[in-house]
């Protein structure tokens, strides 16, 4: 199973059978980078401060702990995937957003340019659409070769 | 006043130069005839519109089309350039009371498809780098970064964020893997006070809650450190009031410009002219002496006229509200052609338009104008000012003009409209204006001749 990085916006009831079509294809997500995913809980690496000051604790767990697309700058966005790549071996991005969100779009370029991984960027409408289900096909096949 | 009123095309331009030059014109280093900007520039969109005949608004074309040049000689002569980005008219007070700063919007790139017609190169740019034409047409602010062949580089870039159009703060932040590292500073959205909450004022009446006005003064003290380590030397409490009273002077002739041009009888200047000359307002174009002086010739300009009785326009021309600016000047030539007049604008910086307080630290008091941005709070807020004033200068319709793939436009158009027609009855129309808007301009008069139709058409009931 190639192992494959979701990145983006959240999935929609809608979507959540994405990760079961990847699979279907040879993939998995090995990385979930979506905002309901890994990348969007909250992050408490001090534990006596939570008894010590626990709002102060979960200020700092949602302000510094999640990194999000909207953060300016948004290195934190880079530097919280470039180990998580490398340390699972992702072999290829599915880049998920919606129709009209700049912030993720604008971004497409530069996670070519900074991670040189093959990338599928899917532009999610209501449902998963048939000819979406074949990029995915198809990226997986590309991938499989 | 020189002449009686009238709107001229680019080539009559010249042989009125050589008039107004004979007459005794004393032109200012940058002046000369309008048309030189075509060959020189390859501004060729001014061949298609039409001019106000007065040297005021020579004055003013030539100190809006040599800007270029002008940061080029600034940095010459030693000045550090900072570009400020988004917040439309705050930082560049700032910048502008420290000696040898000079601020200036490469968001301003976003008319050169327009003025050269695509000819630019910028778009096609943006859309190599992922930013295509669903964004803001300011992504050729994009383009003119990485080919260097527009505005100098400047030496400190700044941008504000949080409150601010996604598409252009996703362009922004595309700037700095290619090179152009950016300071990034935080305006929040604008909110009303809860109940029982320590609330502050801002310029133009609107209420806040304090603690928004502390965060907007620490982020705009962040920025006032990085613009004092770029000067070399601090911007003391004298210095920084003094750079406010001169953005106040620029202000307050503005507005007394914008009142008698929407107020007039018979409007004594343009729209087009107007447009440019609004703009003035957020970065001086580069020099903040000279945009006195040419908003102190507009002014008496539209003032002699006035008295005369004179203006570019017939007296029954619909008054329109204009919202947003437009991507292709074209489109302000148009809405008269169409029997249209400006009475009113909301070019997206209504705070760059208000006196800055004057009895506050200098710190606190630009840190209420930053807050009093029509664009950082919620579209009602935005649409009952608007009705504040179309109620004040006497507009009879309004135009919300969508500025293509600009996040704020998909959705405000309906939110003013529906506002606007609820408090005031007046009619409104919502068009959408490309840079470049030669395919769409026979629908776009069409849409405008029904506006002025039904405007006209109220007159009588």
């Amino acid at each position: 199973m190639i192992p494959l990085a979701l990145v983006g916006e959240s999935l929609l009831p809608s979507h959540f059978d994405l990760p079961g079509l990847i699979e279907a294809r040879g993939g998995r997500v090995a990385l979930d980078a979506t905002s309901d995913g890994e990348r969007g809980q909250p992050v408490f690496p001090d534990e006596a401060r939570i008894d010590e000051d626990p709002f102060a604790a979960m200020v700092d767990g949602y302000f510094d702990g999640v990194t999000d697309i909207f953060q300016r700058p948004n290195t934190r966005l880079y530097d919280w995937l470039r180990p998580r790549l490398t340390d699972r071996g992702i072999r290829g991005i599915v880049l998920w957003h919606y129709s009209w969100c700049d912030l993720w779009r604008a971004e497409a370029n530069r996670l070519r340019e900074e991670f040189r991984l093959p990338m599928l960027h899917l532009d999610a409408g209501d449902s998963l659409t048939p000819s979406m289900k074949t990029r995915v096909e198809a990226f997986l096949e590309i991938l499989h070769a | 006043m020189t002449a009686p009123p009238r709107k001229l095309r680019l080539e009559e331009w010249d042989a009125r130069h050589a008039s107004l030059v004979a007459g005794g014109l004393r032109e200012s280093a940058y002046g000369g005839v309008l048309s030189r900007h075509v060959g020189e520039r390859g501004d060729t969109r001014l061949r298609h519109l039409l001019f106000d005949n007065s040297a005021a608004a020579l004055r003013l074309w030539n100190f809006l089309l040599t800007e270029e040049d002008r940061l080029r000689e600034h940095r010459a002569a030693g000045r550090k350039l900072v570009g400020a980005m988004k917040d439309l008219g705050t930082v560049p007070v700032m910048a502008f009371a420290l000696p040898d700063l000079v601020a200036f919007y490469p968001d301003g790139a976003w008319w050169t498809p327009c003025l050269m017609e695509h000819s630019d190169g910028l778009l096609e740019v943006a859309d190599r780098l992922g930013i295509d034409d669903s964004f803001c047409p300011v992504r050729a602010m994009l383009g003119a970064f990485v080919t260097g062949s527009h505005f100098p580089i400047p030496d400190l870039l700044v941008c504000s964020a949080g409150a601010v159009c996604d598409d252009f703060s996703a362009i922004a932040q595309r700037l700095e893997p290619l090179g152009f590292p950016v300071f990034w500073w935080e305006i929040p959205r604008r909110r009303s006070p809860e109940p029982g909450e320590s609330a502050g004022s801002l310029p133009g009446g609107l209420v806040v809650p304090e603690c928004q006005i502390a965060l907007a003064r620490g982020e705009l003290g962040r920025v006032c450190l990085a613009l004092e380590e770029l000067a070399g030397r601090p911007l003391d409490d004298a210095a920084f009031s003094a750079g406010i009273r001169a953005a106040n002077l620029v202000r307050r002739l503005l507005r007394e410009l914008r009142d008698l041009v929407f107020t007039a009888a018979s409007s004594p200047l343009p729209a087009l002219e107007l447009l440019i000359a609004e703009m003035l307002a957020i970065h001086y174009c580069s020099d903040r002496e000279e945009t006195i002086l040419v908003l102190e010739g507009l002014l008496a300009e539209a003032q002699a006229r006035v008295a005369a009785g004179q203006g570019v326009l017939p007296a029954d021309a619909a008054r329109v509200f204009w919202v947003n600016p437009v991507a292709d000047l074209r489109a302000m030539n148009l809405l008269e052609e169409c029997g249209g007049r400006l009475c009113g604008t909301d070019f997206m910086f209504g705070h760059a338009l208000v006196d800055i307080p004057e009895d506050l630290p200098p710190l606190d008091a630009l840190a209420r104008v930053a807050l009093a941005d029509p664009m950082i709070g919620s579209a009602q807020d935005r649409a009952r000012l608007i009705c504040a004033e179309m109620r004040r200068l006497g507009s009879e319709a309004l135009v919300v003009s969508r500025i293509p793939g600009a996040s704020h436009c998909c959705r405000e158009g309906d939110i003013i409209r529906q506002i606007v027609r609820d408090n005031t009855g007046m009619p409104t129309l919502e068009i959408e204006v490309p840079p470049l808007g030669d395919a769409l301009m026979p629908a776009l008069r069409s849409r405008l001749l029904a506006l002025v139709e039904t405007v006209i058409g109220r007159r009588t009931l």
